[in-house]
């Protein structure tokens, strides 16, 4: 029913009410998992004018929640890349070779010390891990958003997760030395 | 044993930014959409219509121009305009309220009103065809006016010098009324509303006097009840808001058929900080601009509203050409059998329901 002018501005208007409905999720999420506000505030711009220009190219089959946290994840991964290539040069050329020897790892983790480790791992660790354990998307899903193969991104998270344990031992040493 | 980094896991919890940025990101998502632009305001093709909205138009009389008139006033010639003035005042308790006067000593218009009731005065002027009732002769038209206390009111209009036509008597239709004759020869007819107006015991009534009374079917139940619809000073005012109030306001009275009676709009000439649309069977609603800061205004799409007309279809068939989205169309109702109703959304999303509710005559 209606022209397709008028289907394009109904469309236009249901973005600006996902826009109404959806801030807080989108803004939730980024915030969880970047811990820096001005940072959150500067992707969630993104995201929506993201979604603009999406609904402009009428790409978009249904305006969900779920599509723009999305879009989001996409924007989160983008910064990731970003920061990635700004700080290759100042990280070791060579990632460490040897596989490590056992990837099993028994340990509770604690949460917040978990987000500061996560915090200070290079990006592209940090962006595996958060998709594939924060977000608890499938492996597969998670090579897709880094654009690697999934092989390639099994290789990465088994690196993420030694490179993970081990500045979380080291957090969790210092912090028990304050301690006493 | 399980992954530890599993314990990771975080569903995040829904945060709003703060309001500024959620306020200034809003502003950018909808110029960047092309929604604050005047021309890329979603428009719908308006079917052909006349002035005349038909929405006003009672089915059975579908040649009845609609009328918007809301309230008449008796505008009253007399010779002596200034020495009736103070008559009215001494009989019926008449205030003016000001006078036009002419450089000739006659009023060219004056204003008074007689409790709730306003009226017109002016004197004679012949030369523009303003005879009063004393150059013609008498006067084909009665004041009807309705009191509260019709005998004490008729006797002080005597005192003063009326001449009583037919002293105050109780009549078959529910009121008390009686009829004088004022000085300058306009007549009065002073009515005491002493019941319900009811059609059927007027009729009964009225058997054996020599009339008949007959229901036109062309108006509701209540057409005829004026004096309770005279107490009744009250109404209840709906409220609709719009992200684009004047493409909404533009939309509610090509379409749908209401009148604007007020737009006020705000410094940027775009906010609708106010607005009374007249629905021309009666009813005004408050079209306003949706505002998330605004506790008064609901979000578009959140409002639903029943408009009573007499001729839902032609508001149908309009709806229909404008392509809105219809929630339920036209059917009778089990509660209203002979009737008409339906349901559609306007352009955001706003529901509106048409229905002749109850306005069936037998």
């Amino acid at each position: 029913m209606g022209s397709p002018d008028h289907d394009v501005g109904r469309q236009r208007w249901a973005l600006v009410d996902l826009y109404d409905r959806a801030l807080p999720e989108v803004h939730g999420y980024l915030a969880s998992r970047c811990r820096s506000d001005a940072l959150a505030e500067e992707l969630t711009a993104e995201t929506f004018m993201a979604a603009v220009n999406a609904v402009k190219r009428e790409t978009v089959s249904d305006l969900t929640v779920a599509w723009i946290i999305g879009v989001a994840r996409h924007k989160l991964v983008d910064h990731w890349r970003r920061q990635e290539r700004e700080s290759r040069a100042f990280r070791a050329i060579a990632e460490p070779v040897d596989e490590p020897a056992n990837d099993e790892w028994d340990v509770h983790l604690e949460s917040m010390v978990a987000l500061e480790t996560l915090a200070a791992l290079g990006a592209h660790h940090r962006s595996a891990l958060t998709l594939r354990y924060l977000d608890g998307l499938p492996v597969r899903d998670v090579a897709v958003h880094l654009d690697r193969t999934v092989g390639a991104t099994e290789v990465l998270l088994v690196r993420a997760k030694a490179a993970f344990r081990e500045q979380y031992e080291a957090l969790t040493r210092e912090s028990g030395g304050e301690q006493q | 044993m399980t992954d530890p980094f599993e314990a990771l896991r975080s569903p995040y919890e829904p945060r709003p930014p703060r309001e500024e940025f959620a306020r200034r990101l809003r502003a950018r998502v909808v110029a960047a959409l092309g929604l604050d632009d005047g021309e890329s305001i979603p428009t719908i093709t308006l079917p052909e219509r006349s002035r005349v909205m038909p929405a006003t138009i009672l089915p059975t009389t579908p040649t009845t121009p609609s009328t918007t008139a809301t309230e008449v006033t008796p505008y009253l010639t007399v010779a002596g305009a200034a020495a009736a003035l103070e008559w009215y005042s001494e009989a019926f308790g008449a205030v003016e309220e000001f006078r036009v006067v002419g450089d000739d000593g006659r009023l060219g218009h004056a204003e008074f009103t007689i409790g709730d009731a306003r009226f017109m005065l002016a004197d004679e002027y012949p030369e523009i065809g303003l005879p009063s009732p004393a150059s013609l002769g008498g006067t084909p038209v009665a004041l009807h006016v309705s009191v509260t206390a019709v005998d004490a009111l008729f006797d002080r209009a005597v005192a003063a010098g009326a001449t009583t036509l037919r002293p105050p008597a109780d009549q078959p239709h529910g009121a008390r009324h009686g009829v004088l004759v004022d000085p300058y020869g306009h007549r009065w007819m002073l009515s005491q509303p002493l019941e319900a107006f009811d059609l059927d015991t007027y009729r009964r009534r009225s058997e054996g006097t020599g009339y008949r009374v007959v229901a036109s079917g062309k108006a509701g139940p209540l057409a005829g009840a004026t004096a309770a619809r005279r107490r009744a000073r009250g109404g209840i005012w709906a409220a609709v808001f719009y992200r684009d109030a004047l493409a909404g306001i533009r939309f509610l009275v090509d379409v749908f058929g209401f009148e604007e009676q007020l737009v006020v709009t705000g410094p940027d000439g775009r906010t609708v900080v106010h607005s009374e649309l007249r629905w021309p069977e009666g009813g005004i609603v408050q079209a306003g601009t949706y505002d998330p800061a605004n506790v008064y205004a609901l979000a578009p799409g959140q409002q639903g509203l029943y408009v009573i007309t007499a001729d839902p279809s032609s508001v149908w068939e309009r709806s229909q050409a404008a392509g809105l989205d219809v929630v339920r169309s036209p059917e009778s109702p089990d509660y209203d059998p002979g009737g008409l109703t339906f349901s559609v959304r306007d352009r955001e999303g706003n529901l509106w329901s048409f229905g002749s509710y109850g306005l069936q005559t037998d």
